[in-house]
């Protein structure tokens, strides 16, 4: 199973190749380092060590080569959550962070991101002559979830299902060991990296999808890097490529995700992940085509689909509450969205999309046509529609 | 050091000494009798958490010539919650970080006697959910008792300051952090711990206050198998929460202990409970509940749990507040909680019999009321957020009706002053866990301002009647503790950094300065050589704004970072 570190520079070799071509690009100036921000202490994802880079970091480096740039390190621990972007990325003090799911509620509208690299997700891990091919699988098995994850949220609608709590994939997979456990319902990059550098490839992986269970990764940026941003974007065929190939050397799991979802219905309203996902798959996405299009013709006489209203609403919340408040409440009149009726009347639609797509830069809206698809933005005026000030 | 100086802590020690009498005296005493009227002996003045004291050279008639006696640099920003305490002529007070600093002060002029510095590591923020904050220290026996960030208990010589042993309460690591002062019984120090949202089993535990030594550990959720246990489901309760993280009481006629307990994690209800207001069975105990234990063994007496099966993060932790009231004519022993789920409490503290529970933040909406003939909240279904149930405007929302910010009870008025919020939020329930390289935390619990255009209210609250006798309206929620004295006065600080005096009868503004940032903890009152002196440590808190969007912007816009001790007296 262990893949020798030469074949995998072999299998690299072309890749970095062609990854190289834009380099001829870019302009002398651009020699630049390429500043990463990494987890000095994050394997399989990155780490201080120059021997064991991690999977973002060997891309990074891979990224940084192709754009003719050098690559340097802002080590800072992720475990600070949002705090860790503010401090690094939005600081100034890096370029890119690798390893961010794209999303709209994330940061709002300060942190861009490439198109999604990789998707990662939880994981069932079990012994490999075990075959697990949906929940119903898990109903004799006594399962180790960890700790207030979607998993446990999933598996707690089955009293049939004997859990055991766990804190951590790490005490996942020893309860998985020591035989306390069948299967270990764990993060599923973890539990690779363990399940080569700990138990010797012992176990299957077998990654799951659906509402929670599998995030896109992408890269981040922050938003005045659109150039940079564009750059990754352009190698991206390259490096969703060199991510398979740097994701085994680490363990990762590279499996066809199964789909899970609860007995009854979507258990979790969740945060959308629906930027430029197109090469995801996820189960039960915010936006579906009918929705859009029944709301295309919205109009205060026949009220948009309630599913429409709540992502536009989710939507909202994430990115334009920012600026126009938390359920569009804000007492600064001039960006009051409650208002758009009362000002714009018929216009009020034309007005919408007008500045949705094009911004207000010297007002500082942004143009948000590169961020949300049509049909995203449709459900924002949708929900929009749904606050307007009844008075006029 | 020079003699001079060492000749001088001398004579302070003969004094620590003396007084270390009257304290284990007292703590042997009932606890509603107060001691030496001129100290302020512990975080909440006496064991019984009053926050009352008798003193009254500054009263109603002179307040209004209040002026600073000194300050005091913490040298330690935000976060500053400390009470300080003051036996003879020393007043100790610690910092925010760790603590970072413990200092004792001459309690009459500020001048430093001593400074302690522990060794607190570098990585204990992204452990403590709710900032780096430390509320006092507690005094006994010569001995000062420092719970820390990093998870230990440290006893100090109270008269150098020099460290006598440091033992692990629990590993930090696991998000369990010690930010309340314990409380000591003869020769038991007693804490608890924090992290009920990071998959800790909560525990209360008791060191030998001579070596630091366990003498026993309560869990404060059964384990499977333990009486209690059949009210989780599978082996949640085994990171079922119920951390006892703030300050506890002690009655001594019964010689009974009483701490409150979080919320039960994790969040969503239905991995834990059935995941609706049809809990049944499954209520999660001993989370979101008052413990009354048996300080020598530990063992739980009673319970009464204030949000069962809890699922809005109504941590059960505020302080229990002894007095004897008359209610229907009769003195009763009573134990008085404002918890955060919005309702307050009277309970008699001998039998753990609930005598009433009504509503002291009018928003609270989660429950049409509290019944106390079937012990259950009558819950309002929409207002309780599941598995696929989305919940919206509910009130109060997770800071409380009321924060750990100490309320104080004037046995002069009758009345509980209670430092109240009125803010609102949405909760749904989501993942947010820590996703190792990808760390994405998923959605998060929308606040909304609460009804009537103020966020924050100082609250006289009649505990026998049950309603509101004044308040006094604040634009912003969390502000600081109570303090209540025999002058007829209320101190009172806010998160602007407006710190005041009210009229105990009827909440009228008789002084008030700005003391520069925002005020968290409860002020305190002393004597020292006849003379009166009113203390408040200010220094906003800095996490906590960040759960509450716009409501957080405000608050922390209202004023800056800062860490002082600032004490008055009237000239």
């Amino acid at each position: 199973m262990c893949r020798d570190l030469g074949s995998v520079l072999r299998i690299l070799a072309p890749v970095v190749l062609l990854l190289a071509a834009p380099a001829l690009r870019a302009g002398a100036e651009e020699a630049q380092p390429l500043r990463l921000c990494a987890d000095p202490t994050n394997l399989p994802f990155s780490s201080d060590n120059p021997a064991t880079p991690g999977v973002y970091l060997e891309i990074g480096q891979a990224i940084g080569k192709a754009l003719g740039r050098p690559v340097s390190y802002d080590w800072y621990k992720s475990y600070f959550g949002k705090r860790t972007v503010r401090v690094t990325l939005l600081g100034k003090q890096c370029d890119a962070m690798i390893g961010l799911t794209p999303s709209d509620d994330f940061m709002g509208p300060a942190v861009i991101f490439s198109k999604p690299i990789a998707r990662e997700g939880y994981a069932l891990v079990s012994a490999k002559d075990r075959k697990i091919s949906g929940i119903d699988d898990l109903k004799p098995l006594r399962v180790a979830v960890q700790y207030q994850t979607t998993p446990q949220n999933l598996l707690a609608l089955r009293d049939d299902i004997q859990k055991v709590t766990v804190l951590s994939p790490e005490e996942g997979m020893q309860a998985l060991d020591q035989g306390k456990v069948d299967v270990a319902f764990i993060w599923g990059p973890v539990a690779g990296w363990l399940n080569k550098t700990e138990y010797g490839d012992r176990y299957a992986i077998q990654t799951t999808d659906g509402e929670g269970l599998l995030w896109p990764v992408a890269v981040g940026f922050a938003k005045g890097s659109k150039e940079l941003r564009d750059q990754v974007d352009a190698l991206l065929p390259e490096i969703t490529v060199m991510f398979g190939e740097i994701a085994a050397k680490y363990g990762l799991p590279n499996d066809t995700p199964i789909k899970l979802s609860a007995a009854a219905g979507p258990m979790l309203r969740h945060a959308s992940l629906d930027t430029a996902a197109r090469p995801i798959v996820l189960a039960q996405a915010a936006v579906s085509p009918t929705t859009t299009a029944a709301t295309s013709d919205a109009s205060v006489a026949s009220p948009p689909k309630p599913e429409a209203v709540n992502d536009g609403h989710e939507i909202f919340n994430g990115t334009c509450a920012h600026c126009h408040g938390p359920d569009a409440v804000q007492s600064e009149r001039h960006i009051d969205l409650r208002l758009l009726h009362h000002r714009y009347g018929d216009d009020m639609r034309d007005t919408f999309w007008k500045t949705v797509h094009e911004g207000r830069p010297a007002k500082g809206m942004p143009s948000w046509k590169d961020v949300f698809d049509d049909g995203q933005l449709e459900n924002v005026y949708a929900y929009l529609l749904t606050v307007q000030n009844p008075s006029d | 050091m020079t003699l001079r100086s060492r000749g001088f802590l001398a004579g302070v020690s003969i004094i620590a000494s003396l007084v270390a009498g009257t304290i284990v005296a007292r703590a042997e005493d009932t606890a509603s009798k107060a001691a030496d009227p001129n100290q302020w002996a512990v975080a909440g003045h006496d064991y019984a958490n009053t926050r009352f004291s008798p003193l009254k050279q500054i009263n109603t008639e002179n307040v209004g010539k209040l002026s600073l006696a000194y300050s005091f640099s913490l040298a330690s920003l935000r976060s500053n919650e400390s009470s300080p305490i003051v036996i003879g002529k020393t007043l100790y007070v610690s910092s925010s970080w760790g603590p970072k600093y413990v200092y004792a002060l001459d309690a009459a002029t500020g001048a430093r006697k001593w400074t302690y510095e522990p060794e607190i590591p570098d990585d204990v923020l992204q452990y403590a959910c709710c900032d780096v904050n430390n509320r006092g220290v507690t005094y006994a026996d010569g001995k000062l008792f420092v719970g820390r960030l990093d998870g230990k208990l440290s006893a100090l010589d109270a008269e150098t300051g020099k460290e006598l042993w440091t033992t692990k309460v629990v590993d930090y690591k696991q998000g369990s952090v010690i930010t309340s002062p314990p409380v000591v019984v003869r020769d038991k120090v007693i804490t608890g711990f924090g992290g009920g949202e990071y998959g800790v089993r909560g525990s209360l535990q008791a060191f030998d206050v001579t070596t630091g030594k366990q003498l026993w550990q309560t869990f404060t959720v059964p384990a499977p198998g333990e009486p209690g246990s059949e009210t989780w489901k599978g082996d949640t309760g085994l990171h079922g929460g119920g951390a006892a993280w703030l300050v506890g009481s002690y009655d001594a006629k019964t010689d009974t202990v009483y701490w409150g307990t979080s919320n039960p994690g994790p969040w969503n209800t239905g991995v834990r409970s059935t995941g609706d207001g049809n809990f049944g069975k499954l209520t999660n105990l001993y989370t979101a509940s008052t413990l009354a234990l048996d300080p020598n063994t530990g063992k739980i007496k009673w319970h009464i749990q204030g949000t069962p099966a809890d699922a809005w993060d109504y941590d059960g932790v505020n302080e229990l507040v002894l007095a004897n009231l008359k209610i229907d004519g009769k003195e009763v022993p009573a134990l008085m909680k404002a918890d955060r789920n919005g309702f307050f409490f009277v309970a008699d503290r001998e039998t753990g019999k609930l005598l009433s529970a009504e509503k002291f933040v009018p928003s609270t909406n989660w429950a049409s009321k509290w019944d106390i003939a079937t012990m259950r909240a009558v819950e309002d279904p929409d207002k309780r957020p599941g598995p696929g149930h989305p919940a919206k405007d509910i009130c109060p929302n997770l800071i409380g009706g009321k924060n750990w910010q100490p309320m104080s009870f004037s046995p002069q008025t009758g009345l509980v002053y209670i430092p109240s919020n009125n803010v609102c939020m949405d909760w749904s329930v989501s993942d947010i866990s820590y996703k190792r390289g990808v760390f994405y935390l998923g959605a998060e619990f929308p606040t909304k301002e609460g009804p009537g255009g103020y966020l924050g209210e100082l609250i006289a609250w009649d505990p026998v009647k049950q309603k509101k006798v004044w308040g006094m309206k604040q634009d912003l929620p969390f502000n600081g503790g109570t303090l209540a004295t025999g002058g007829n006065l209320v101190f009172y600080g806010n998160l602007h950094g407006d710190f005041m005096a009210l009229d105990a009868k009827d909440g009228r503004v008789l002084w008030k300065k700005n003391l520069g940032s925002g005020i968290g903890a409860g002020p305190v009152t002393y004597s020292v050589d006849g003379k009166q002196y009113v203390a408040v440590v200010v220094g906003r808190t800095a996490s906590l704004p960040a759960f509450l969007g716009d409501v957080g912007k405000k608050m922390t816009a209202a004023a800056p970072e800062g860490g002082s001790l600032f004490v008055f007296a009237v000239q």
